[in-house]
């Protein structure tokens, strides 16, 4: 009992500590690299004893240039694994990823629209959010002009959706200037940190933190929802809010990812399984719990992203190609829980 | 004293008639079955009693209160669904199954209380089933998972329990612990309602049995006058 009890508060408490340890290694890392007792004195105590050079190419190095980035990866992995999560659970599927209603090709397509209109680097961040939720509706609506939107239809709607948009993203490549405007695009869709910036980190943050805490705390009623649309209801849950508010919510904290970071896709399926894998099904476990491992995932990916090569790689495919290898050597382990 | 009642139901989908002018009362600990062949609309009073359908004529009356205006966690807390054990997707406890009849006064609580998880285990203890509790609910069998379904039923407090076909699935032994189960919680006082295909084993272990046909109450009384072989075979459309 107790130690049951024990390791139900340390899955919960110790990835957070590594996340924050890991956060601060990854300070260090990069083509100029910096002691740990340079980054506690900068940071503690603003570079007390060092030369003004020193502290000044120091703050510039670890404050400016690599802090957002951190943040920033960590930001985007935990929103990304938390949309993951929160889809699995209304859609009762552990296979389900956050693109699954089309928010990934839409938000694409909206970046793709504000790179070949020239609409500079925060009129592509708006575009490709607005292209995400619109993509989202689209399915949604697609879906409910069927039926009241069961959980088949609104697969079938997000897979319509995602169709349509990806054809219009391969529209505006092929009209897109193939000098200027088709590298963008490209290099856009694989999914990177570098632009990520502070005023980027202040828009995104408060909604992700947010819609994490938010979906943390319909840990159990996604539970209920789990055993079934009727038996939830006859529990009290009211399910048509919950699942749409899921999606809403979901949908927001994934396109907001890309919206600064382009497609990064895999963490949103394979980290919640990661997650139960850890702490048990348990909703209000593995939404907090894939946050935590989401933001140390990507934020790992990110580092080997800029210290790999000198040429720097793109994040996506890091986080892909590492998302696969995890997801495979845990599936076993996974699947055993899952029904027939 | 009626806790749950019928009156002049009237459901019709697709406009084609389901149910026709059904009307009954139930009292408070008593035992009901209702039986009828395939889509003669067993379920859908079953839907309608737990408000998962909307009457079209008529309404569903509890406590002599309409269903329609009644809050979703007030009606949680009154009446329970145990529906068919049934695959489920994530590997729950069986403990956390249970501890979910406890949703409805702790919604947005993301954490199961004391009082939660006392709740559960008494409800797993009165069952016999605490042994249960540290397993997957996915890998039970029907009758246990059929055990932990009623289990967090009790848990929910509601005392009128509504049961879709319980025995479906289950072998000999598994359902004649079962109907012994409900007859032993109607004996304390709960309220069951359970829709059966096996008319024989109604007869000896539930008070009362409505017989539907095509929509229609055919009979309504005592399970072992009602279910007798000729209305039976009436039932079932099985004269020949």
């Amino acid at each position: 009992m107790s130690l049951r009890l024990w390791y139900g508060r340390l899955v919960l408490v110790l990835p957070a500590i590594l996340l924050a340890g890991l956060a601060i290694m990854s300070l260090g890392i990069g083509r100029y690299p910096v002691g740990f007792g340079d980054i506690v004195s900068v940071l503690l105590h603003n570079g007390a004893g060092m030369t003004v050079e020193r502290r000044a190419l120091l703050q510039t190095i670890l404050v400016q240039t690599r802090l957002p980035r951190i943040v920033g990866a960590i930001i985007v992995g935990a929103a990304l694994s938390v949309s993951g999560a929160g889809y699995q659970a209304v859609f009762r599927n552990p296979l389900v990823s956050p693109g699954l209603l089309g928010v990934l090709a839409g938000a694409g397509f909206g970046a793709a629209l504000g790179i070949v209109g020239d609409a500079g680097a925060t009129g592509v961040h708006v575009l490709s959010f607005l292209g995400g939720g619109l993509a989202v509706a689209a399915g949604v609506g697609v879906a409910r002009l069927f039926d009241k939107a069961s959980i088949l239809m609104l697969v079938f709607g997000g897979l319509v959706s995602s169709a349509l948009f990806t054809a219009l993203l391969s529209l505006l490549k092929y009209v897109a200037d193939p000098e200027r405007q088709l590298p963008d695009i490209v290099f856009w869709l694989l999914g990177s940190l570098t632009q990520v910036d502070m005023p980027d980190l202040m828009a995104i943050s408060a909604p992700v933190l947010g819609g994490i805490v938010l979906l943390s705390l319909c840990g159990r009623m996604l539970d209920a929802l789990a055993m079934g649309d009727d038996e939830a209801r006859t529990m009290g849950v009211p399910v048509g809010v919950l699942r749409y508010g899921v999606i809403i919510v979901a949908t927001v904290l994934s396109a907001l990812t890309v919206s600064v970071a382009g497609m990064i896709g895999w963490i949103g399926l394979m980290v919640p399984h990661v997650a139960r894998l850890l702490a048990g099904p348990r909703n209000a476990r593995v939404l907090p719990l894939s946050a935590c491992l989401g933001g140390a995932f990507l934020l790992l990916c990110d580092d080997l992203a800029r210290s790999v090569s000198a040429e720097e790689i793109p994040v996506g495919l890091i986080a892909d190609v590492l998302g696969v290898a995890v997801f495979v050597s845990v599936l076993r382990l996974v699947r055993r829980g899952w029904a027939a | 004293m009626t806790v749950l009642a019928m009156d002049r139901i009237g459901f019709s989908r697709d406009g084609r008639p389901i149910l026709q002018d059904v009307s009954f009362a139930v009292g408070a600990g008593e035992m009901v079955a209702l039986l009828g062949a395939n889509g003669a609309g067993k379920t859908t009073i079953l839907r309608l009693l737990l408000r998962l359908l909307h009457p079209g004529r008529g309404k569903v009356l509890l406590d002599g209160r309409s269903l329609a205006g009644m809050g979703r966690r007030e009606l949680a807390s009154r009446v329970a669904y145990v529906p068919q054990g049934h695959a489920v997707t994530f590997p729950y406890k069986v403990r956390d199954v249970v501890a979910l009849g406890r949703l409805a006064e702790t919604m947005f609580s993301p954490i199961v209380s004391a009082g939660d998880r006392a709740a559960a285990d008494a409800a797993m203890g009165h069952l016999a089933i605490g042994h249960l509790a540290d397993r997957s609910y996915a890998a039970l069998s029907g009758g246990e998972r059929q055990g932990v379904l009623i289990a967090r039923a009790l848990a929910q407090g509601a005392r009128i329990l509504v049961l879709d076909e319980p025995e479906t699935g289950l072998d000999y032994g598994q359902q004649r612990r079962l109907f012994d189960l409900m007859r032993h919680l109607a004996g304390e006082g709960y309220t069951v309602i359970a829709t059966t295909h096996d008319p024989l084993r109604a007869a000896r272990t539930f008070t009362r049995a409505i017989l539907l046909r095509r929509g229609r109450i055919m009979e309504d009384g005592p399970a072992g006058q009602v279910l007798s072989e000729q209305t039976i075979a009436t039932l079932y459309d099985a004269d020949a």
